[in-house]
């Protein structure tokens, strides 16, 4: 079994997965509120949201690292979201909205559909992906 | 520290979470002990280098062996390094690199993207560099996967995509087994360009296939490995079918009756077949079942792909494609990169041709699919010419391609040539049905049935000549 503790190179990993909630909390916030309509099921795409969530953060040389699926294999992605990740995106400020935390921002659906994108494409899957 | 009492019970839980991941729920070899950390092929030659020489001897690594199952080779160790092709046709002018295009998207990396090697061309003689260039993990490490890489002196080198994650990387690479099917089919699938497109019976569905599609290999039937019946001793593969110019395993070649007896069907007028049909017949009506092959590739005519933003060959390709028929007697005619070309009647080049006729004893009827082409020809010395490919893949620029490919197989330059219709006979072995899904006696024993009887030396239809 594969321990991995997050390290020094991995706290810009963290960043920027913590960035990636950050983008998406507008949709986030928007659907806690009390709406008229009944919601609907929406798939969520994986890949578009770790474009527009974490890539705020995590893209090419970026300060908090460059992360993509591939960057770590698929135990690596389950440890991560399953522990660290709350912890490390539940202490960085939303790069859009400094009162927020990353970690307030993105939904769980949300947060779900990346953490599917990112095991499906990892660096030891069939189909390892930087996502675009 | 109060962060590491935060994360400990954490990494407790995540770790039996991650039982759910594949690779968490296989059983492999060099789990623990073996090695710490990989650091390159030298962490396997540690233990490994007789299994490492032994596989630089083979023709995965050599790219070129033994010849015995060609008639015309006169002794040459012969293989993809060094005979044309119809697809590609030679990597020696594209051998390594990224090829991007004007999207900055990569498009082409080079035929070594298949070689077993970590960059370097093979060499016939053993070195400490050739050793080290074996990219063992690329055939036995489940989930290892690499990519491209150029150094700050612009040379490029295939290396883990994990290379800057070291505790995947350590995991990863204590995943050994023999290879699996994934790991065959990675190259041999996705050969020529696309899934399918080169050998037609090897497809990606091979990895978890139904008994209809594949008998031999289905998940939930016989669920038989590539290595199954490939392995051979000391990395030596089992198999040569009908057009490959080199043999790994010349002294333990690989047939139906490997496995099957020479009369399995309990069945006197289907036993009475087998001594001049092969099973591939009966038992492969059709192959490309699921992707599309390449049946025709045109050089000569660029085609230019606007949404994916390359030039390609113009590719005819087929599905559920039906075999041709010929004569095979484990021997094969090759066309020789620097030799003039014959062609046949119809003013066509075979590239590989089975041997055999209806009046060879040990020639029997087998299921090929006939792969079509036109590529250059050096005009004055009537020389096939490969074409550096990887570059007209960006440009379009097909004269570059074919003077770039005179100049690094021949050392020509600026030589005039033409072009000329080529084609090769390709073995078809996989892809094979259980007998509820094979051939029956008209599809083949009525007017226009799928047999050329002519073609095959029979002057008709020998059932219906036994009738009349």
């Amino acid at each position: 079994m594969l321990s991995f503790t997050p390290g020094r190179a991995a706290r810009p990993f963290l960043l920027l997965l913590l960035g990636v909630v950050l983008v998406s909390a507008t949709p986030a916030l928007a659907a806690d509120e009390p709406t008229a309509e009944p919601a609907k099921t929406v798939k969520l795409d994986g890949k578009e949201l770790f474009k527009t969530q974490c890539k705020t953060c995590h893209g090419a040389k970026a300060p908090a690292g460059e992360y993509t699926p591939m960057s770590l294999i698929q135990e690596q992605w389950e440890e991560h979201f399953d522990g660290p990740w709350l912890e490390i995106h539940g202490a960085v400020a939303a790069p859009a909205n400094a009162d927020k935390k990353v970690s307030d921002l993105i939904d769980a659906a949300t947060l779900e559909a990346i953490r599917k994108f990112c095991i499906d494409h990892a660096a030891d899957s069939e189909q390892p992906m930087t996502c675009g | 520290m109060k962060r590491t009492a935060l994360l400990a019970p954490v990494l407790v839980i995540t770790g039996l979470a991650a039982g759910n991941s594949p690779a968490a729920t296989r059983e492999y070899s060099h789990q623990d002990g073996y090695f710490e950390h990989y650091e390159g092929t030298k962490t396997c030659l540690q233990c490994h280098e007789e299994e490492a020489t032994s596989f630089f001897h083979s023709q995965h690594y050599q790219w070129q062996g033994e010849t015995p199952g060609l008639v015309n080779a006169g002794g040459r160790r012969l293989g993809k390094l060094n005979t044309m092709n119809d697809f590609c046709t030679n990597p020696l002018a594209s051998w390594i690199g990224n090829a991007a295009n004007s999207d900055g998207k990569v498009i082409a990396q080079g035929c070594s993207k298949c070689h077993a090697g970590l960059g370097l061309k093979p060499e016939p003689t053993l070195s400490r560099a050739q050793l080290e260039n074996i990219d063992c993990l690329i055939c036995h490490a489940s989930g290892y996967r690499r990519d491209l890489y150029r150094d700050e002196a612009g040379h490029w080198d295939w290396k883990p995509i994990l290379w800057q994650n070291q505790p995947g990387l350590d995991s990863v690479s204590k995943r050994i087994s023999l290879p699996e099917r994934t790991m065959c089919l990675r190259c041999h699938a996705g050969a020529g360009g696309g899934p399918n497109f080169k050998r037609g019976d090897l497809e990606y569905e091979l990895a978890d296939c139904s008994p209809e599609f594949d008998v031999h290999m289905a998940s939930a039937g016989n669920n038989l490995h590539c290595v199954d019946c490939h392995r051979g001793d000391d990395h030596r593969v089992r198999g040569r079918g009908a057009d490959l110019a080199g043999t790994d395993s010349p002294d333990n070649p690989l047939t139906c009756e490997s496995c099957h007896d020479a009369r399995p069907h309990q069945v006197a007028i289907l036993d009475r077949h087998t001594d001049r049909v092969n099973c591939t017949v009966c038992h492969i009506p059709t192959f490309a079942k699921k992707d599309p092959t390449d049946m025709v590739r045109d050089w000569s005519t660029p085609q230019r792909h606007d949404v994916a933003n390359k030039w390609s060959a113009t590719i005819t390709m087929g599905q559920d494609v039906q075999p041709v028929y010929a004569w095979f007697n484990g021997k094969s005619r090759v066309t020789l990169m620097g030799e003039p070309v014959q062609p046949g009647p119809d003013g066509v080049v075979t590239l590989m041709r089975p041997e055999g006729t209806r009046k060879d004893k040990a020639a029997k009827i087998h299921a090929f699919k006939l792969h079509r082409a036109t590529v250059p020809l050096l005009e004055d010395r009537g020389w096939l010419v490969p074409l550096a490919v990887d570059e007209f893949f960006v440009d379009g620029d097909l004269h570059k391609a074919v003077v770039e490919g005179a100049a690094a197989a021949y050392g020509v330059h600026d030589a005039a040539y033409r072009w000329v219709p080529v084609q090769r006979y390709m073995g078809i072995f996989h892809e094979v049905q259980p007998a509820a899904g094979a051939l029956e006696c008209l599809d083949c024993h009525r007017e226009g049935g799928r047999m050329d009887w002519k073609a095959l030396g029979y002057p008709g239809d020998p059932l219906l000549a036994a009738i009349d």
